[in-house]
C-alpha cells in the first residue's frame, strides 16, 4: 500500500514535471515569437520613420540622392504605367460583369451600384493593385539591388566615402515607393472605371450615358474617400518601400543568398500591405478616423 | 630636467610635432576572419604630413581593420581617434563629415557597380556639396597627373561601369577618387596591385605632393616592391608580427 502510493506520487510528480517544463517550453517560443514580431515591427517603423525625418531635412537631398529618387520614380511610377492600366483594365472589366449580373439579379438601377463600385475601387482594389504591381515590379527589385550590395561590400563603400547609406539608399526608395503607389492608383482607378464603362456599355450591361455614370460616380465622391485613399496608398506604400529596403540592407551572406532574400521581402512585404489594408479598413469602417473630418 | 641646465636631448623632428590625424590609444580587435590584421593594446599617431607603411604578406586583409580605424566596426578595446575625435555616440552626422575628409583606396570591391566610374569618382564629392565644376576640375587634376600613358584608357573608362574595365584602369580611378578632393588622410589598401610599372613614379610623386600639403597617409603595401618605393622622408613603418599590427618597424633615414 505504501509503495504503491510513493509511485503514484513519484508518477504524479514526473506528470507535473513535465506539464510544467513544456508550459515553460510553450510559454518561452510565444514569447520568442512575439518578441521575434515585435522587433520586426519596431524596425519597420524605425525606417519609415527616419525616412521620413530625413526626407524633411532639405540638406538631406544632395545631388546624389536626387538623382537615386528621380531614378527610382522613374522605374517604379513611370515604368509601370503600362502594368497598371493592364492590371486595371482587366479587373474593370470582371468588377463591371460582376455590378452588371448583380443589376440584373436584384433589379435594382445603376444609380445604386456605381456608388458602391466606385467605393470598392477607391477605398480597396486600386490602392492594392497599385500595390500588388509595385512590389512585384520594383519592391522585389529593391531588395535584391540592395542585398546585392551589400554581399559586395558596397554599402561599406558608400559608408566609408562619408554618405550615410540611410540617406543614399533607403530613404529616396521608400519615398519612391510611397509616391508611386499612390499615383498608380489614381491611373488603376481610372483605367478601372473607364474600361468597365466601356465594356459594359458594349456588352449592354450599362444604359446610363458616360455624362450620367461620370456625374453618378462624381455626386458620390466624398472627402472621406480621398482621405482613405491617400492614407491606404501612402501607409501600405511606405510599409511595402521600408520591408524591401530592410531585408536587403540588413542581407547576411554571400551572393547566393540574395534570390532567397527578394523572394522572402516580396512576400513579406505583400503580406503588411494586405496587413495595413485590413487594419485601416477596419479602422475607417468603425467610424474612428474618417468620419471625423467629415 | 631640472632648472635651465642645458640638455643634451636633440629636439623632436618637426613632423613629430605636426598635428596627430590617426591616433589609436591602446586599441585591441581582433577582426572578423582570418586573414584580418588584428591588434593587441595597439597604441600609435599618424600625423599630419607622415607616411606609415605596412607591408602585408599575401594572406592579410586589411579590409575590415581599416573599417574600424573609420569608425565602421568598433574595437574590441581601446580607443581611435580622427583629427582628435572619436567614432563614438549617435552623432553620425559628424561621423560621416569626418569620413569624408578621409580618401581610402579599398582592397577588394570599391565600386558601386549600377554606377559609371564617372559617377563613382565624383558621388562622394557631389553628396558633400562640392561644386560640379571644382569637382570636375579637381577629377580632371588627377586624371592627368596619374594617368600617364594610360590617360586615353581611364577616359574611355569613365563613361563605362566598374565591370567592364580592367583592373589596372580600377586602380587608377580609385587612386583618382581617393586623391580628388584633397583628404586630411589617406588609406591605402595595395594600391599597386593592379598597377602598371610604368606609373609608379606618378603615384609617388603625388603622395609626396599631398603630404607636402599635410595629408597623412596609412600605406598598406602588398609585396617587396611596393615596400621599396622612394617616398620623401619622414617614413615610418609598422609590422605585422603573426598577424598582429606592431609599431617596430623599421624608420627610414
Amino acid at each position: 500500500m505504501f509503495r504503491s502510493s510513493v509511485l503514484t506520487l513519484h508518477l504524479v510528480r514526473l506528470a507535473v514535471a513535465r506539464a510544467t517544463g513544456w508550459a515553460w517550453h510553450w510559454t518561452g517560443s510565444v514569447g520568442e515569437l512575439f518578441f521575434d514580431r515585435f522587433g520586426r515591427l519596431s524596425a519597420i517603423a524605425s525606417v519609415l520613420w527616419a525616412s521620413l525625418a530625413l526626407a524633411s531635412h532639405p540638406r538631406s537631398w544632395t545631388y546624389a540622392v536626387r538623382n537615386v529618387f528621380s531614378k527610382q520614380v522613374l522605374f517604379t511610377a513611370v515604368d509601370a504605367i503600362p502594368a497598371a492600366l493592364r492590371f486595371g483594365g482587366a479587373v474593370g472589366v470582371l468588377l463591371i460583369v460582376q455590378a452588371a449580373m448583380w443589376i440584373d439579379a436584384a433589379g435594382v438601377s445603376t444609380d445604386v451600384i456605381a456608388p458602391i463600385l466606385w467605393r470598392s475601387i477607391v477605398r480597396e482594389i486600386a490602392p492594392m493593385l497599385a500595390c500588388l504591381v509595385v512590389i512585384g515590379r520594383s519592391g522585389i527589385a529593391i531588395s535584391t539591388e540592395l542585398a546585392t550590395m551589400r554581399a559586395n561590400g558596397e554599402v561599406e563603400v558608400i559608408d566609408s566615402l562619408g554618405i550615410d547609406p540611410m540617406t543614399f539608399l533607403v530613404m529616396p526608395r521608400v519615398l519612391a515607393v510611397m509616391i508611386s503607389v499612390f499615383c498608380l492608383a489614381i491611373i488603376t482607378a481610372v483605367t478601372m472605371v473607364v474600361t468597365g464603362y466601356a465594356v459594359g456599355f458594349m456588352m449592354d450591361a450599362i444604359h446610363a450615358s458616360w455624362n450620367e455614370f461620370y456625374g453618378e460616380i462624381a455626386g458620390n465622391f466624398e472627402l472621406s474617400d480621398l482621405t482613405f485613399f491617400l492614407s491606404k496608398t501612402m501607409v501600405a506604400g511606405g510599409f511595402a518601400g521600408a520591408i524591401c529596403c530592410l531585408e536587403g540592407v540588413n542581407a547576411r551572406g554571400s551572393m547566393t543568398d540574395v534570390p532567397r532574400i527578394a523572394s522572402r521581402a516580396g512576400i513579406r512585404a505583400l503580406t503588411a500591405v494586405f496587413a495595413v489594408s485590413a487594419i485601416l479598413s477596419i479602422l475607417f469602417y468603425n467610424k474612428i478616423l474618417v468620419f471625423q473630418f467629415g | 630636467m631640472t632648472g635651465n641646465a642645458p640638455t643634451t636631448e636633440t629636439p623632436p623632428p618637426q613632423w613629430e610635432l605636426a598635428v596627430p590625424i590617426l591616433e589609436f590609444h591602446e586599441v585591441s580587435f581582433k577582426g572578423a576572419g582570418e586573414t584580418s590584421i588584428r591588434m593587441n593594446k595597439f597604441s600609435a599617431t599618424i600625423r599630419s604630413g607622415e607616411l606609415v607603411e605596412v607591408e602585408l604578406e599575401r594572406q592579410h586583409n586589411p579590409r575590415d581593420l581599416v573599417s574600424m580605424m573609420l569608425g565602421l566596426n568598433p574595437p574590441d578595446a581601446g580607443e581611435v581617434l580622427y583629427n582628435r575625435q572619436d567614432w563614438l555616440g549617435i552623432d553620425y552626422a559628424r561621423h560621416f563629415q569626418m569620413r569624408s575628409e578621409i580618401g581610402r583606396v579599398f582592397a577588394g570591391s570599391a565600386w558601386i557597380q549600377s554606377l559609371t566610374l564617372r559617377d563613382n569618382i565624383h558621388l562622394a564629392m557631389r553628396h558633400h556639396g562640392v561644386a560640379e565644376t571644382d569637382a570636375e576640375e579637381k577629377v580632371e587634376h588627377w586624371i592627368q597627373r596619374l594617368s600617364g600613358h594610360q590617360l586615353a584608357k581611364v577616359k574611355w573608362a569613365l563613361k563605362k561601369r566598374p565591370s567592364v574595365v580592367e583592373p589596372s584602369v580600377l586602380a587608377l580611378c580609385q587612386l583618382i577618387r581617393a586623391m580628388a578632393n584633397h583628404p586630411r588622410l589617406l588609406i591605402l589598401e595595395r594600391p599597386l596591385r593592379f598597377m602598371l610599372e610604368s606609373l609608379y613614379d606618378n603615384f609617388v610623386a603625388a603622395i609626396d605632393d599631398l603630404r607636402a600639403s599635410g595629408t597623412a597617409v596609412l600605406f598598406f603595401a602588398g609585396d617587396r616592391d611596393e615596400y621599396r618605393l622612394e617616398f620623401r622622408s619622414p617614413v615610418s613603418s609598422w609590422r605585422i608580427i603573426n598577424g598582429t599590427m606592431n609599431t617596430n618597424g623599421r624608420r627610414r633615414p
